[in-house]
């Protein structure tokens, strides 16, 4: 902002010729003409700011917008009956029974995250838990998903270390759990890794609260931390991809406190515990311009803000910069003037730093002074909610079609495929150690799993469960997954494959899925081969959603992920949330030594589906169609599944997914040296395959189940009634301490261990 | 005899201190909060034993522990061992809060991987004489949870001598994951009113959310000793008897 | 052996954390004369012989390359230990 001339209100107006910064702020022409028509004027500095920010993709969802609608159209009644609310606020909240109820969002951090991991990482932890609390809940576990490049390159061990050490930093000195999460390799990734960080948190139905500012006279306070000149700009950037140069615009690195924010987690309960806030909102990207336009948007409309009394880390900030500063661990709330007293007494109590800043009232405008004179005077709702919607151009690439009809079968990659016991037993190991199937411990032993006492189960197990209510063991369940690669192969049923597999891990845990929330990390918008991907992959959600009956409940989107032509593979990660009636049923997926003698059956049916596995991502193949997915079949399945794990059937339950029933079984047996001894002659029988397809196709709708000897009666008994397909291919076998597939071959466990074990801390330890 | 009082230091972000509460609880005691800005003693007949919970008091900044062991309360808490009228001990980072006040010998650094680990440690039981051990066997082993970035115990050649010889040494790893100095895990001061534990016990006390165990995953609650020890402590010092 | 110490500190406009909570004390410890703190590190680089200016040069490339996250820190001095 210029100081000399402090571009006020009235100085614009009689300015309209002066040149502005437009275009730098990320807005294009027609979007600053827009501007000045709606205001009437060109803008001020500060209101260009603000328009800027909230007008950008990453806030207005502006290009996404028209394709995330069906989420609620395809909504049904019986879907939302669980739903207290619906998508649009900060994270939905879902209805989990007894007065309970639980939200959850995923957000993506990806450019900060390339630019500075550990900060990157650890702001998105902050940010997504900060979403979570203004809705009233207690955050109960956290959980992220990383996509880096190729694990041998020069930086992907700077990105790794720093994000997988921010998010655990964070996570653990909030004291909230890390509980799930996952970590893949691909080239693609390499000059936009993705970080995405995942919040859950419970609450009481009376403690609900909407950010909204309502009711003229009532007080607009900012709370927590002083707002310094942190990531200006990073709204703006987080919409522009990065050029050759590393990034385009270059903010200050947003470094996180998490100290302070423990401290505004256990302030702002009480808050609202005490009901001393009329409404709430956690400042993010473009910060106090964001919170002050969104609350008076959603409120009476008028609001009124004397922008000099944010108390400031750097004197010497702008008008402008203050409006746009993304500092962390800042909150905004509404307090009517009776609560004043109260809500001074608690930030007191807890040492937080306060100020006042304005108050609502009923002009339909939303106000700011700087020293007493006016730098905006604009209608919020112009500002929040008024963004331009495109409906971006979109065309299935034409290389699709050369893309897919390159089959994992038909290409060199795909000839000399193991076939003797010696080369699949090899062909497993290197799985294994391959750095996308290996060990997570090195990453997941970097957070805080126990803190809190009701995590029943976290890493390695194919979901995260919480208990939420310790008098009835009631609780949740939740699991991240996307296969990038199968997304890229076919958008529309990659993504019902990403449903699925969430879907999946839950159910194979043994919780009912009640609904899920989306991150969709993307391209351009602006090129219409990503915008075809954006398109499909929306639907698929949609149409998976709707045919599994479990609602879209939030989510988040980033688009222009891609380094200069080279757009990400899509990535809408997909977080399902299931319920327990009590979390005492759940099932974990490896083997404990306490399974010894139990049977293992293969549910589901095994194709020849090898494209976009992880086996042929080991051979350098990606191309083909990627698995068929069968909606009806998974639920299916996962009704069986919560069954037996609701009826004590089972000691463990793994779902088949990358890797196939290699890696579920090699998953199983490794975390705690656990053997089996497996016959692959029924599958491959009944299947009309061979022992490789077996051992490694990516068919979906499947999962090896442990069950004990006294229990495989009944199992089979419910099995049969609902036509599952049930194959009993072997056994627990703790003694033999190794993978023993019959006639084929046998690995020992400490042969599949030692790369499995070191390829992570191997490459990224200290 | 009704529940016996013990206090819970409620440091910024000891985001163990939760647990803490609850294992007090469920062993039989009433768990009294305290905030760390109180300068006025505590009813020392009424609370004879107080916890200094784990996790990342004051963010850890400047060093584990250090900005916890500046606040009031802890000058307090210091005179009152002082005049042999309170038992204090720390779990986890509240061991290293007792260290950055001098009121154990030694220190802690970085883990020798210097990163935050997360893991199970099996433990032994060495001196079952103390506050936070009586309910255990001499030689008993034990699984909890060990956590942190700074949790490698080190002391010089002299103060490991002394412990070891007076037996202060209470409890100690089979395998420190941190690389503390002769497995330390546990110690205790010359008089028995002071007794540092880095591991948390709080998070194996219930079954289905505990440690591993060969009955199953989570099923290991060897913490509940520690906790039934504290009660049993603070009872005896009600009835007149501050430590065996 | 002489020794060059490279001082490392947050970038004035990162937030820092650590400062800030250690400055949240002084005031109840009676340390009034001081309005802020910031933490840093301090490495020690232990030279075999003379430090010549190409090893202090040496010195500088590590901080800017290792030492030092450009991103969040800066390098406050480089210099030979007294």
């Amino acid at each position: 902002m210029n100081n000399e001339q402090l571009d006020t209100v009235d100085y614009a107006a009689g300015t309209p010729d002066q040149d502005q910064p437009w275009a730098a702020l990320g807005l294009n022409e027609q979007e600053y003409q827009r501007i000045r028509r709606i205001v009437g004027r060109r803008p001020t500095e500060a209101e260009l700011a603000m328009y800027s920010s909230m007008w950008s993709e990453h806030t207005s969802y502006k290009s996404s917008k028209v394709h995330l609608k069906q989420f609620g159209q395809k909504t049904t009644e019986e879907m939302q009956k669980h739903m207290l609310v619906g998508l649009g606020e900060n994270a939905g909240v879902v209805d989990l029974g007894d007065g309970w109820a639980v939200t959850f969002k995923v957000e993506s951090h990806n450019s900060p995250s390339y630019l500075e991991p550990f900060q990157g990482a650890a702001t998105g932890i902050g940010g997504v838990v900060r979403d979570i609390i203004s809705m009233g809940a207690r955050p109960v576990a956290v959980l992220d998903a990383l996509r880096v490049g190729h694990e041998d390159h020069e930086d992907t061990a700077r990105i790794v270390k720093g994000a997988v050490a921010g998010v655990g930093h964070y996570g653990n000195i909030l004291g909230v759990p890390n509980i799930a999460g996952e970590t893949d390799f691909d080239p693609v990734f390499q000059g936009n890794p993705l970080v995405n960080a995942g919040a859950v948190g419970v609450l009481r139905h009376e403690d609900l609260r909407l950010a909204q500012a309502s009711g003229a006279g009532n007080k607009i306070v900012l709370f927590g931390a002083r707002t310094g000149g942190d990531g200006i700009g990073g709204a703006a950037m987080s919409s522009a991809s990065f050029d050759d140069e590393g990034a385009t615009n270059t903010p200050v690195v947003q470094a996180g406190d998490p100290l302070q924010e423990n401290v505004i987690i256990e302030a702002t309960l009480e808050l609202f515990s005490k009901s001393l806030v009329e409404g709430i909102q956690d400042l993010g990207a473009a910060g106090i311009a964001c919170a002050t336009s969104e609350l008076a948007a959603s409120g009476d409309g008028g609001m009124h803000i004397e922008l000099t009394n944010v108390l400031l880390r750097d004197e010497g900030l702008s008008a402008g910069d203050i409006l746009m500063a993304e500092s962390q661990e800042r909150m905004m709330a509404v307090v009517t003037p009776d609560n004043t007293d109260a809500f001074e007494h608690i930030m007191h109590n807890y040492g937080v730093e306060y100020s006042w800043l304005g108050e609502v009232n009923d002009s339909g405008r939303l106000t700011i002074d700087w020293n007493g004179e006016r730098i905006v005077d604009v209608d919020p709702v112009t500002v929040a909610d008024d963004s331009p919607v495109y409906e971006r151009p979109y065309a299935r690439p034409a290389s699709q079609d050369a893309l897919q009809a390159d089959t994992f079968r038909g290409s060199a990659a795909g000839t000399n495929l193991p076939s003797t016991g010696d080369e699949l037993k090899a062909a497993v190991v290197e799985l294994m150690s391959s750095v996308n199937m290996a060990d997570r411990s090195w990453i997941s032993s970097q957070t805080d799993t126990s803190v809190g006492g009701n995590t029943r189960q976290g890493a390695p197990n194919d979901s995260g469960v919480i208990r939420v209510d310790e008098e009835t063991g009631m609780g949740i369940g939740l699991a991240i997954d996307c296969n990038s690669r199968y997304v890229y192969l076919d958008p529309y049923q990659g993504a019902q494959l990403a449903v699925a597999e969430s879907y999946r891990n839950v159910a194979t845990s043994g919780a009912t899925p009640l609904g899920i929330s989306d991150g969709l990390n993307f391209g351009s918008p602006e090129n219409p081969d990503v915008m075809w991907q954006f398109a499909e992959s929306t639907r698929g959600i949609a149409d998976a959603c709707q045919e599994l009956g479990i609602p879209v409940t939030g989510g988040n989107v980033s688009l222009y992920n891609q380094t200069v032509d080279t757009p990400i593979h899509p990535t809408p990660m997909i977080v399902t949330l299931g319920r327990y009636d009590d979390v005492a049923t759940a099932v974990p997926s490896w083997l404990h030594p306490s399974f010894n003698g139990s049977a293992l059956y293969l549910l589901g049916e095994t194709f020849d589906e090898l494209d976009g596995s992880q086996f042929a991502h080991l051979r350098g193949h990606l191309g083909g169609t990627p698995p068929k997915v069968d909606l009806a079949q998974e639920a299916r399945l996962a009704g069986l599944l919560a069954n037996a794990s609701r009826t004590h059937m089972l000691d463990a339950a793994h779902d088949l997914s990358e890797g196939g029933l290699a890696g579920a079984l090699a998953d199983m047996v490794l975390p705690a040296g656990v053997g089996v001894r497996v016959n692959l002659e029924y599958v491959t029988e009944r299947d009309n395959i061979d022992a490789f397809t077996a051992l490694f196709s990516e068919s979906q709708a499947r999962a090896i189940v442990a069950v004990p000897l006294s229990e495989e009666v009944r199992f089979r008994g419910i099995a049969e009634s609902r036509g599952y397909p049930a194959l009993r291919i072997g056994v627990v076998d703790a003694d033999s301490e190794s993978l023993e597939v019959q006639d084929l071959f046998s690995a020992s466990i400490t042969e599949l261990r030692e790369g499995w074990a070191s390829a992570l801390p191997q490459r990224f330890g200290n | 005899m009704s529940a016996p009082k013990i206090g819970v230091v409620m440091f910024d972000a000891a985001t163990d201190a939760p647990s803490v509460l609850r294992a007090v609880e469920l062993a039989g005691g009433t768990p009294v909060k305290l905030h760390p800005k109180t300068t006025v003693a505590p009813d020392l007949a009424d609370l004879p034993l107080v916890i200094l919970p784990g996790g990342f008091s004051y963010g850890d900044y400047l060093r584990a522990g250090a900005l916890a062991a500046t606040q009031p309360i802890m000058r307090v808490l210091e005179d009152a061992v002082k005049a042999q009228e309170l038992t204090l001990i720390g779990l986890g980072n509240g061991f290293q809060v007792l260290t950055e006040s001098g009121l154990l010998p030694g220190g802690f650094i970085a883990n020798d991987v210097p990163v935050f680990e997360h893991a199970e440690v099996d433990l032994v039981v060495e001196n079952n004489t103390t506050a936070m051990t009586a309910a255990y066997d001499t030689g008993e082993h034990i699984r909890l949870v060990h956590k942190g970035a700074f949790t490698q115990y080190t002391a010089t050649e002299e103060e490991l001598e002394a412990l070891e010889e007076q037996g202060n040494v209470v409890i100690r790893a089979t395998e420190s994951p941190a690389g503390s100095v002769n497995n330390i895990a546990g110690i205790s001061s010359d008089d028995g009113l002071v007794l540092g534990l880095m591991a948390s016990p709080e998070y194996a006390i219930e079954a289905g959310f505990g440690t591993d165990h060969a009955e199953g995953p989570g099923q290991g609650v060897d913490g509940q000793g520690l906790f039934v020890s504290v009660v049993r402590a603070a009872i005896a010092a009600k009835n007149g008897v501050v430590s065996e | 052996m002489p020794t060059i110490v490279v001082d490392v500190m947050p970038k004035p406009a990162v937030l820092d954390p650590q400062g800030k909570a250690i400055d949240a004390r002084l005031p109840e410890l009676g340390f009034r004369e001081f309005s802020q703190v910031r933490q840093g590190k301090r490495f020690e680089l232990t030279v075999e012989g003379e430090v010549t200016a190409d090893i202090l040069d040496r010195a500088k490339a590590l901080a800017a390359e290792l030492l030092a996250n450009p991103s969040t820190e800066y390098i406050a001095n480089v210099e030979v230990a007294k």
